[in-house]
């Protein structure tokens, strides 16, 4: 039970004690208002109490334990506690690291490169007060001057909040590929043959230096794979994009996703490679949330809802054999 | 239909007809692998989202309802990035027709029905029994009950708090026979979401 359930319990018991006064009532109203879990809660919890009166009407009231009358109520003991809370801060506050760099000297940090090795991220204020993110196994360039900012993303992904400043151009390069920005919040991952690019907020360009003059434009909830050949595959899918930028709270979601892209997600962050020895379980759709770096958990969960079998070894995860085989 | 009477209508519709169920839901998300902490998130959502509804009347089957609106809160808070063990999809189906699966509630006596209700109460803890027998077998109110055992209210508001928590558990653990409501079109299932 959690420690909403035992709220709701509570709130039943006061509001069905006959002493409620106005000052309770609105109190009521307030929690039961403040989250959908905790109206389902008290719903519950109150649905319970009402069906506890089917003893009077099946009984027609004459069901006691004579008893009770006789044994008076000694002192109580109070053992009833809330559980902790469990539900863990997620994210450090970005406001709070970029206004600890504000006094900062410009040139201190005019030219710098940030790495991330596997299963890393780093969040990174830059120079100028924009904030990067940068996710598992990459590297990012960063050259500043009062007419450009230049960031050169050497590998990997990484997600950029821009300061606004119409005087200095924002530009990502990704090999080919360039992301130009000048007050807005986007990422950029890189691929062998192009990049992925997503908006966050605002309005971005994108293009291949191999044909400068062809411009995209994407808006905050675009998604586009910028191919080096400069062909953009462009679409408005907002929940993706914030379903592919969850590795900034370290989370991998899966919203029908396969195993086989979900394994390549998870390999993405973790030494413990995940191995599927069965191809026949590749397509498997999933969905669900996890941790980046508990690879573990997620073998599990898949073991539980697939019965496959799962095997653990420190330096891998073999998902479709038994363990000792392949 | 009085805001009151509506009120009425669906705190003894989820009482017999979807509390009863609630220990079969939160076993089978277990097997899912899902964890206990969402586990309780989910079925808090579920029962908020029977509050949406604008009546129970046209819920012929309330289980196969139940675990229906469980899948459907599952897939939402995956929408919401929340972090929820996986399942496949497969699995997120079999809740949509776990209400296929052989299970206890069929006819049931009222006798039985009333032994199990007696018998949550049974097992609550002394102070705590004596309490809700008072008010829920005698319809004491919590003033008379207070009265009756010579206690304040507070210490009555107290044990109550505690034993409808302990009896939430006790359903949430363990299947609550009822008598099933006789589906009113045979034949004719709506499809509710």
């Amino acid at each position: 039970m959690s420690s909403i359930d035992q709220l709701a319990s509570n709130w039943v018991a006061r509001r069905y004690s006959g002493r409620m006064d106005a000052a309770a009532e609105a109190a009521f109203q307030v929690w039961h208002d403040a989250d959908p879990r905790h109206a389902g809660a008290y719903l519950r919890a109150e649905a319970a109490w009402v069906l506890l009166d089917r003893s009077q009407v099946l009984t027609h009231g004459d069901g006691i334990s004579e008893d009770i009358l006789s044994s008076p109520l000694s002192a109580l003991p109070n053992r009833a506690r809330p559980e902790p809370t469990r539900r863990a801060v997620l994210m450090g506050t970005v406001a709070a690291s970029v206004a600890a760099l504000a006094g900062m000297a410009w040139f201190l940090r005019s030219r710098l490169s940030f790495e991330t090795g596997r299963g890393e991220l780093r969040k990174v204020p830059l120079a100028d007060r924009s904030l990067a993110a940068i996710n598992t196994d990459s590297r990012i360039d960063v050259a500043m001057s009062p007419r450009r900012r230049d960031i050169h993303l050497v590998k990997g992904e990484a997600w950029f909040e821009v300061a606004k400043n119409p005087d200095a151009p924002f530009v990502v390069s990704a090999g080919d590929i360039r992301v130009r920005a000048v007050g807005t919040a986007f990422s950029v991952r890189r691929h062998d043959d192009g990049a992925d690019v997503l908006v966050t907020e605002g309005i971005v360009e994108t293009w291949s230096v191999r044909e400068p003059g062809k411009k995209t434009r994407l808006s905050a909830g675009d998604q586009a794979f910028v191919a080096d050949a400069a062909r953009v595959a462009t679409a408005y899918e907002p929940d993706e994009v914030t379903r592919k930028l969850a590795w900034r709270e370290r989370k991998i979601i899966l919203r029908e996703e396969t195993l086989s892209d979900a394994v390549a997600e998870f390999n993405r962050y973790n030494e413990q490679q995940i191995v599927i020895a069965d191809p026949s379980l590749a397509g498997l759709k999933l969905v669900g949330g996890f941790d980046v770096d508990q690879p573990e958990d997620f073998a599990r969960s898949v073991h539980a809802a697939s019965e496959a079998p799962v095997s653990i070894r420190s330096d891998r995860i073999i998902i479709g054999t038994q363990s000792g085989a392949g | 239909m009085t805001a009151a009477n509506s009120r009425a209508a669906l705190l003894a519709f989820v009482g017999t007809q979807i509390l009863p169920h609630e220990a079969d839901l939160r076993r089978m998300l277990t097997r899912l692998g899902v964890k206990a902490h969402e586990r309780d998130d989910i079925v808090q959502e579920v029962y908020c989202r029977l509050l949406r509804l604008d009546g129970v009347d046209h819920i012929d089957d309330p289980r196969a309802y139940l675990f229906r609106t469980a899948r459907n809160v599952v897939l939402a808070q995956i929408r919401r990035n929340r972090v929820v063990s996986i399942m496949t999809m497969q699995n997120l189906d079999d809740l949509h027709v776990a209400d296929a699966m052989p299970n206890p509630e069929t006819a049931t006596a009222a006798r039985v029905e009333l032994n199990q209700v007696l018998g949550l109460i049974r097992d609550l803890p002394e102070r705590c029994r004596q309490v809700f027998e008072l008010r829920k077998v005698h319809g004491l109110s919590q003033a008379e009950t207070a009265a009756r055992l010579g206690v304040s209210e507070n210490i009555v508001e107290k044990e109550t708090a505690k034993g409808l928590t302990a009896i939430l558990k006790t359903l949430s653990a363990s299947p609550l026979l009822t008598k099933r409501v006789p589906a009113s079109a045979p034949g004719a299932r709506h499809v509710v979401d």
